[in-house]
């Protein structure tokens, strides 16, 4: 009996595990530098904002849409937040501040997608060109930064780390946790709790399969869209206080381009292009495996456009081992279904 | 019957969508540009937006083909930059060879890379979007390897007469080879669509690949060679956009396969397959040349250009897609009255006869 919910279980992991396991495991074996606790350290704080945007970018999959403004968002909602600091506004109102535009912006999104009903690939694309331009516009295309103060109090507090364990005395012996990493993870929990235990999962699923029959069976789909795409503007917008936290100033252009990392994460963990399926931790961990990859190709001194050859090629093959593993578990299905009916 | 008539002639309007939205675009920029003084529909200036249309439209018609058989191919760009830049060098002013071996060798090489999109999309059941968007990376990537941060610079004259040459010239409206090119681009494969059961084809297995599949249409063969023209139609714009830049260089049109995509929406294109006009995509690329020269004349600051042209671009769809809507609707309701009217006579016939 016990074996038999083992192998349950083992189905049931998303398929980006798989991809993740083997690129870190070759990662740690062929790459020297790789499986340090220093490298661990900086792999994780670099690869929060990309595990933010994929679980958000998983949700508008899962329910058939796509937000290609995530990208924009982050820089957006990362100026204004900085350039409220550098005013010398309160940390807190300034990162409130940031996250409520991220969520109005959102929220703009689910509108013209709903209401105007322009297909989301558009609609997003021309928003992320409208937050980008807010975002060039108020900072002038020039780098943000600020003064210390007793304003940027809660922002230092942020950056600074929680927990730091002493392999040995070398950087690369230091395994430390921040607060960043931590806001993460229970940012990353509550999704998934929410995900899990309230109606919102089944109803995304619902909406991605078939719009008309989750309608018809009263499912609010407009409340539900619009909400889904202020929810993902909601994380980008805390995505781009993570960055300019991170690097302690920031770059107008810094989100240019996590959209479409965060559609690889999403569809390497399960997602489907189509809607209806898919997972958040598989986009978690396809994140994950990204920057897996990312890191240890740099670390071995790898040029960055070899790294974007590599990640082509790993999208293929994460597509296509995601399809061998999904005809396997139809076939295990079906074979004991035809075992079940013969007993 | 008037009110008949008047719907029909509605029904009309609304299906030319992307003239309206043209119209309006150009009245709305000839408007603000004269409040300033400036005369913005001037015939060389419409030569201009013309001109730089006809390159926007062969990366369009590229783009509106793999959306008729309702897939995507965000790997234009890249190739066009891939192509380009692996056999540069045959095209450089000083190298000894003919300019038509390179010339035959990007097309070759777009045909090559367009089967392996095909053959992912088809043969390994990868959405297009997601089998393009890793070819665009591999793409990308591979040109940034080869040329690294170098450019070819100063290309064969000859060779260039296709991007910057100059036919007649009629009371300051230029006709350009560019123009011509897009011009003949546009009739072969409207005479493709529209007059071939290929054509046919590729509306059928747009609209419902099932069915196209079970009446006896070979599907994947069918989207395999609709991505290998896609990509040739890429690395053919690839060879023009160099031509006019006079240079090859790995970061070539970056953003060419969204614009592609834009003004094949604009051009009254559907995501979903299976319906579109090819015409329609000189209208999408003239509309989204004439807001960028608009806004150029007017001297607005760059970032404010994005902001004007993303929210332009959401505009301009939904207003297409509402009137394609209406259209339906109308033209359904003319289907449905007829059907009544023609009942009714049948009905009357049969009582005469009665009779």
């Amino acid at each position: 009996m016990t074996k038999k919910k083992i192998n349950i279980r083992f189905n049931n992991l998303p398929n980006s595990t798989y991809v993740f396991i083997v690129a870190f495991v070759l990662a740690s074996v062929i790459v020297p530098n790789f499986f340090t606790p220093g490298n661990i350290t900086t792999m994780l704080t670099q690869a929060c904002v990309m595990m933010i945007l994929s679980t958000a970018m998983s949700m508008c999959l899962m329910m058939g849409c796509i937000d290609l403004s995530l990208g924009g968002m982050v820089s957006m909602t990362g100026v204004i937040i900085a350039i409220l600091l550098r005013n010398g506004v309160h940390a807190g109102l300034a990162i409130l501040a940031g996250i409520v535009s991220g969520t109005v912006f959102g929220m703009f999104n689910g509108f013209v997608v709903t209401k105007m009903k322009v297909p989301p690939f558009i609609a997003t694309f021309g928003a992320s060109g409208i937050a980008q331009s807010i975002a060039n516009t108020l900072s002038n295309e020039r780098t943000i930064s600020w003064e210390q103060g007793s304003h940027v109090k809660l922002v230092n507090l942020l950056g600074s780390n929680i927990l730091t364990v002493y392999f040995g005395p070398r950087p690369a012996q230091i395994l430390s946790i921040s607060a960043l990493l931590l806001i993460t993870v229970i940012i990353l929990a509550i999704v998934l709790v929410l995900f899990k235990k309230t109606t919102l999962g089944s109803n995304l699923y619902a909406l991605g399969a078939n719009e008309e029959t989750a309608r018809l069976s009263g499912i609010d789909n407009v409340k539900w869209k619009i909400g889904i795409y202020a929810l993902s503007g909601f994380l980008a917008s805390l995505a781009g206080m993570i960055v300019m936290i991170r690097t302690n100033s920031l770059q107008p252009t810094v989100g240019d381009g996590l959209e479409f990392q965060a559609v690889v994460a999403a569809v390497l963990g399960g997602n489907s292009m189509k809607g209806g399926k898919g997972s958040v931790p598989g986009a978690i961990l396809g994140a994950l495996t990204l920057y897996t990859v990312r890191n240890a190709m740099s670390l071995w001194g790898i040029d960055t456009s070899v790294v974007m050859v590599v990640i082509g090629c790993i999208l293929v093959f994460g597509m296509v081992l995601n399809q061998v593993v999904n005809t396997l578990a139809e076939k295990k299905k079906l074979y004991r279904r035809a075992e079940g009916k013969e007993a | 019957m008037q009110d008949m008539q008047r719907k029909r002639i509605t029904a009309r309007l609304c299906g030319l969508s992307t003239v309206i939205i043209m119209i309006f675009v150009l009245t709305l920029f000839t408007i603000i540009n004269g409040a300033k003084g400036i005369n913005f529909l001037t015939p060389s200036n419409v030569s201009t937006i013309m001109n730089q249309a006809s390159f926007l439209v062969i990366v369009g018609i590229g783009q509106a083909i793999v959306i008729l058989v309702g897939g995507i191919n965000l790997s234009m760009g890249a190739v066009m930059a891939f192509t380009t830049v692996l056999c540069g060098g045959m095209l450089l002013k000083d190298s000894n060879t003919n300019v038509m071996i390179p010339v035959l060798l990007i097309l070759a090489m777009g045909a090559v890379i367009g089967f392996l999109n095909g053959v992912m999309v088809t043969k390994l059941n990868i959405p297009p979007f997601i089998a393009t968007f890793a070819m665009m990376y591999v793409c990308r990537g591979l040109a940034w390897v080869y040329l690294r941060n170098r450019v070819l610079y100063s290309l064969d004259e000859g060779f260039r007469k296709i991007a910057t040459g100059r036919l007649v010239s009629i009371g300051g409206f230029t006709v350009t080879v560019p123009m011509v090119i897009a011009a003949t681009a546009l009739l072969v494969f409207y005479l493709i669509l529209r007059r071939t059961t290929l054509g046919r084809k590729i509306y059928f297995t747009g609209a419902n690949p099932t069915a196209a599949g079970f009446s006896g249409i070979n599907t994947e063969r069918l989207t395999i060679l609709i991505y290998i023209l896609s990509s040739v139609m890429a690395a053919f714009a690839g060879l023009m956009y160099v031509a006019r830049l006079n240079s090859a260089e790995p970061g070539l049109a970056g953003k060419a396969h969204f614009e592609a995509i834009t003004i094949s929406l604009i051009g009254g294109f559907s995501m979903a397959g299976g319906y579109g006009n090819i015409w329609g995509i000189a209208g999408g690329a003239v509309v989204v040349y004439t807001i960028q020269a608009g806004m150029n004349s007017l001297q607005l600051p760059s970032e404010l250009q994005t902001l004007v042209n993303g929210a332009l671009i959401i505009i301009a769809v939904f207003v297409n897609q509402f009137l394609m809507n209406k259209k339906m609707e109308i033209e359904n309701d003319l289907c449905e009255e007829l059907t009544v009217q023609k009942a009714k006579k049948k009905a009357d016939k049969g009582m005469e006869g009665k009779g």
